[in-house]
């Protein structure tokens, strides 16, 4: 099996890019492969606390997100300076994840048998 | 080499036609093109109703007569495709349509036919749009 790793750099909402990348996500674990996920851009935007029903245009796809864990996709990682341009922390996360700086993605990517950018 | 090609983008972007010179240039050079797999909006490219100008490239229709000639799978995303209004026969019945848009050599499979692809692959190449 393959140790894949999506790229997460859009915002949650205004495409379906984000929801069709958390199928794939969770199509792939499925099928046995070791799954890492990487926010960054305005992809951080899609691990946002309080992404509230009413406000959005699509189905609120955050749930998802929570529920992660419980598939055993646990290697998630957000790049720091992504995160601190767009005014958040790691406490306005849903979920525990790993602050990567850009280096340290740049060599997480190097240990990865495939990249899907979403 | 085993390449598996990822299409992401449909008939706005040059993603599919990108995906299509590069699988011509593997297979010449004797790399395999196990699978195609057509997601988001790539899967329009399997819609047969779409009807480029006489003096456009009809993309869809190479990508036919590549997967005949070669033999290549062209998988298609079976929600993504239902969502987008591209229906095989089985989708059409199953929502209860009355238009089919889909046919051979392009096929709705469940999105697990590409995560099982990826086992033997040793490149999975990724064609997007870039907006």
């Amino acid at each position: 099996m393959k140790k894949v790793l999506i790229l997460n750099r859009r915002a949650p909402y205004g495409t379906t890019v984000a929801a069709e990348a958390l199928d794939l996500a969770l199509l792939s674990n499925a099928f046995e492969h070791e799954i890492s996920l990487v926010f960054l851009d305005d992809g951080v935007f899609q691990l946002k606390r309080e992404q509230t029903q009413p406000l959005l245009t699509q189905r609120n796809i955050s749930l998802t997100y929570t529920g992660l864990a419980e598939f055993g996709i646990e290697k998630i990682y957000v790049e720091k300076t992504s995160l601190a341009a767009r005014g958040l922390t790691v406490a306005d996360l849903l979920i525990p994840v790993k602050l990567l700086s850009s280096q340290a993605l740049g060599q997480l990517l190097a240990t990865q048998d495939i990249l899907l950018n979403f | 080499m085993n390449f598996v090609l990822l299409i992401k983008a449909g008939h706005a972007h040059a993603a599919a036609m990108s995906a299509y010179h590069f699988a011509r240039a593997a297979i010449q050079k004797n790399h395999i093109i196990q699978q195609v797999f057509f997601y988001q909006d790539g899967v329009y490219l399997a819609n047969n109703l779409a009807t480029p100008a006489q003096d456009d490239i009809a993309v869809s229709q190479c990508w036919t007569q590549l997967a005949e000639k070669y033999q290549i799978p062209l998988l298609v995303c079976v929600a993504a495709a239902a969502k987008r209004g591209v229906l095989d026969q089985e989708t059409a019945t199953y929502y209860d349509k009355s238009v089919t848009n889909v046919e051979q050599p392009f096929v709705l499979v469940g999105l697990g036919q590409f995560a099982a692809a990826l086992a033997n692959a040793d490149r999975v190449i990724s064609f997007d749009g870039v907006c």
